[in-house]
């Protein structure tokens, strides 16, 4: 009887960032009947996400390894700008359009390699290092677009990136399941994945036991402005322009979402799908207040309770499992699932 | 002899002096006369011969009418060669705008023409620049303390005539939302109560929802998705500035109704224009940033060969620049020249 009832408790455990989503779910399902449970109003707030979602897919590389990166918004609006001035000078082509898009996600991927190979070679803390760049990249961006806004609104094969529909899903959804899809495999199902993990848990045993932990740092940073670089495009494309200051302040949303999701600053522990959760979690309370016709005054107030709840509820659940573990002499729900597989 | 000669001269003087004092304390319009002669003093240079520097403060230099308002302060300014004219941003940081604001004033600036990001926060830092004789003209947006110009849109006319556009489009009656400002922003209010004023003329309009879309496209644009999955009838959306009407009309379109509901703007900004060219918005209120620009340029000029003491006014002097109604019918008429 023990025994079953602790295997519902790891249940719960294991599937409690759903749990809390399927509570919201039913809360504002039941506060706003026939109108929160549809398929257009998922739709919506994947959309809104889709943003977030893309930073959060390269994002949780550094805070896996025990960093950080505070240039994702500057990142994406460096991309975006370097997209459109290319697709204005080509003359608004179809190769623009595509030369701008592998422009800004090389310029992306430039800037993630340097802010690596600054971290990995010289030591110095990712917080400061990336919250110093970040400022040099929105002047550098400044300097690129000259301070003024470029409007792009052609060709299609540029605005349909943020606004067309395909199977009535908008495709910036895509774009985040694509990345999601890829970063999941990388986490999850490489040896890349395994080193991330090893190097954030613990750096000098990764380097003891032959990992290169310098150019898995690298990588992961690389990932991180890749992903902001794509989101920067999706933005850009979103808002048919692109402007100096455009995505600023999106680092924070984005971090928060990654650590209401499980994962550690410190490194080492949480998944990319628990950082999604984070940013779904958000997603869904901006929609749900918007539905409810809350004024906006109290959204943030609101927000921050329910996220504190939320962080809350996840904290105390992990703490009561590992309770378990020592009261009942049973392993770590995650350690007995890994054993359950070998 | 002489000295009892210069002594009777000094009590004549004295006595003169006297004499003025008392009738201005007097007199019946003596607060009237203390007041007209504690505002003037001597002007300092001659604005069109004498070496100059002023400054241009936008809250944030990138944005597209700060872009056209620094154009236009610059065009007005480069005709003389006396003047030199710098621009420092500031960031849509208010602290940082007082402390530029602080600094010019030990460079002993001529003149300040600054867009506040926040009224209140500057308040402490123009009041110090007009105690230093140098005139502070804002744009747009207000300081809280009195200072020598004001050159703004206007916010509660515009509010208003959209919101008579866009009952009368719908023969007063329908259903309408409206995407704000940033809670808290002057303008926004400005323009809301502007816009309530004129609604509350037609009892057939119903406002059916009100959310901020913070200045921000794709915040407009995930703001106006929800209202589409919220009503299934929505006539006319209000958005307080061009750049929520865009992300606003890209939501609609994205959703296909774009010819269920009209979609307003407000500022006249290029891309809006275009939007209205291609029939994605309905209408914006448009103002010639270039013009406001050189308005207060002019002014600064002014106040600067001008003989007023500014630091004394009690009120701020205020020009408004004329709102021009934009639709598809009239949008032709704002030249490529215009556009900012």
């Amino acid at each position: 009887m023990k025994g079953k009832n602790l295997s519902v408790a790891q249940l719960l455990y294991k599937y409690r960032q759903l749990l809390i989503l399927a509570a919201l779910c039913i809360f504002f399902a039941a506060a706003l009947p026939g109108m929160f449970f549809t398929m257009s109003n998922f739709r919506s707030i994947l959309y809104s996400m889709s943003l977030y979602g893309l930073m959060i897919c390269g994002a949780t590389f550094p805070v896996l390894l025990g960093g950080i990166d505070r240039t994702v918004g500057a990142v994406a609006a460096l991309s975006g700008a370097i997209c459109c001035m290319i697709i204005v000078n080509s003359g608004y082509t179809n190769q623009g359009v595509v030369l701008g898009i592998l422009a800004g996600v090389g310029v992306g991927m430039l800037s993630g390699i340097i802010h690596g190979v600054i971290v990995a070679h010289f030591d110095i803390p990712a917080f400061l290092l990336t919250l110093a760049t970040s400022q040099v990249i929105y002047g550098l961006v400044q300097v690129t677009t000259g301070k003024e806004l470029i409007v792009v609104m052609k060709p299609a094969l540029f605005t349909d990136i943020g606004a067309k529909r395909i199977l009535e899903i908008p495709v910036p959804v895509y774009v985040l399941l694509i990345c999601f899809i890829v970063a999941y495999f990388l986490l999850n199902h490489s040896t890349y994945g395994r080193r991330i993990y090893s190097v954030g848990g613990n750096r000098e045993a990764s380097k003891l036991s032959g990992i290169n932990v310098k150019r898995t740092t690298i990588t992961a940073y690389m990932m991180s402005g890749m992903m902001a670089a794509i989101a920067g495009i999706v933005l850009s494309s979103m808002n048919q322009q692109a402007l100096s200051y455009a995505a600023d302040g999106y680092e924070n949303d984005v971090l928060a979402a990654i650590v209401v999701g499980g994962v550690s600053l410190r490194g080492g522990a949480g998944t990319l799908q628990g950082a999604i959760f984070g940013s779904l979690l958000i997603g869904m309370l901006n929609n749900g207040l918007r539905l409810m016709g809350v004024e906006s005054i109290y959204h943030n107030f609101i927000k921050g309770i329910i996220i504190i709840a939320a962080v809350a509820a996840d904290m105390y659940s992990s703490y009561q499992m590992s309770g378990l573990k020592h009261r009942g002499g049973k392993k770590h729900p995650h350690k007995q699932a890994a054993g359950e597989n070998q | 002899m002489k000295k009892i000669i210069a002594l009777m001269l000094i009590m004549l003087l004295a006595f003169s002096f006297a004499a003025c004092g008392g009738s201005d304390n007097g007199g019946g319009s003596g607060s009237d006369g203390s007041q007209a002669e504690g505002i003037f003093r001597d002007p300092k240079k001659n604005p069109y011969s004498d070496e100059l520097k002023i400054a241009w403060i936008p809250s944030d230099a990138p944005a597209a009418n700060c872009v056209a308002w620094g154009a236009g302060i610059e065009r007005e300014l480069s005709y003389w060669s006396n003047v030199t004219f710098n621009t420092f941003d500031g960031e849509r940081d208010a602290e940082k705008q007082s402390s530029i604001i602080q600094d010019l004033i030990v460079q002993e600036y001529d003149a300040i023409i600054l867009q506040p990001y926040v009224s209140s926060t500057v308040a402490v830092a123009v009041e110090d620049a007009e105690a230093a004789g140098i005139p502070v003209i804002c744009i747009n947006i207000d300081a809280d303390s009195p200072h020598s110009a004001l050159v703004a849109m206007t916010d509660y006319e515009a509010g208003y005539a959209i919101g008579v556009e866009m009952a009368e489009s719908v023969g007063g009656e329908g259903n309408f939302v409206v995407i704000q400002a940033t809670p808290g922003a002057t303008r926004g209010e400005n323009l809301e109560e502007g816009f309530q004023a004129a609604i509350a003329n037609y009892p057939g309009i119903t406002i059916l929802d009100e959310q901020t879309g913070e200045w921000n496209s794709e915040k407009a644009n995930a703001v106006m998705t929800d209202f589409l999955t919220k009503y299934d009838s929505i006539d006319g959306v209000f958005c307080h500035n061009d750049q929520m009407a865009e992300g606003a009309a890209t939501a609609v379109q994205t959703a296909g109704r774009l010819g269920e509901m009209s979609i307003w703007g407000a500022n006249g900004e290029a891309k809006a224009l275009e939007y209205i060219e291609q029939g994605l918005m309905t209408g914006t209120v448009y103002t010639d940033c270039y013009d406001q620009g050189a308005t207060a340029a002019r002014l600064a000029m002014m106040f600067i060969g001008g003989n007023l003491d500014t630091s004394q006014f009690t009120q701020t002097l205020q020009i408004k620049m004329p709102p021009i109604v934009v639709t598809s019918e009239n949008v032709a008429s704002i030249t490529e020249d215009m556009r900012w």
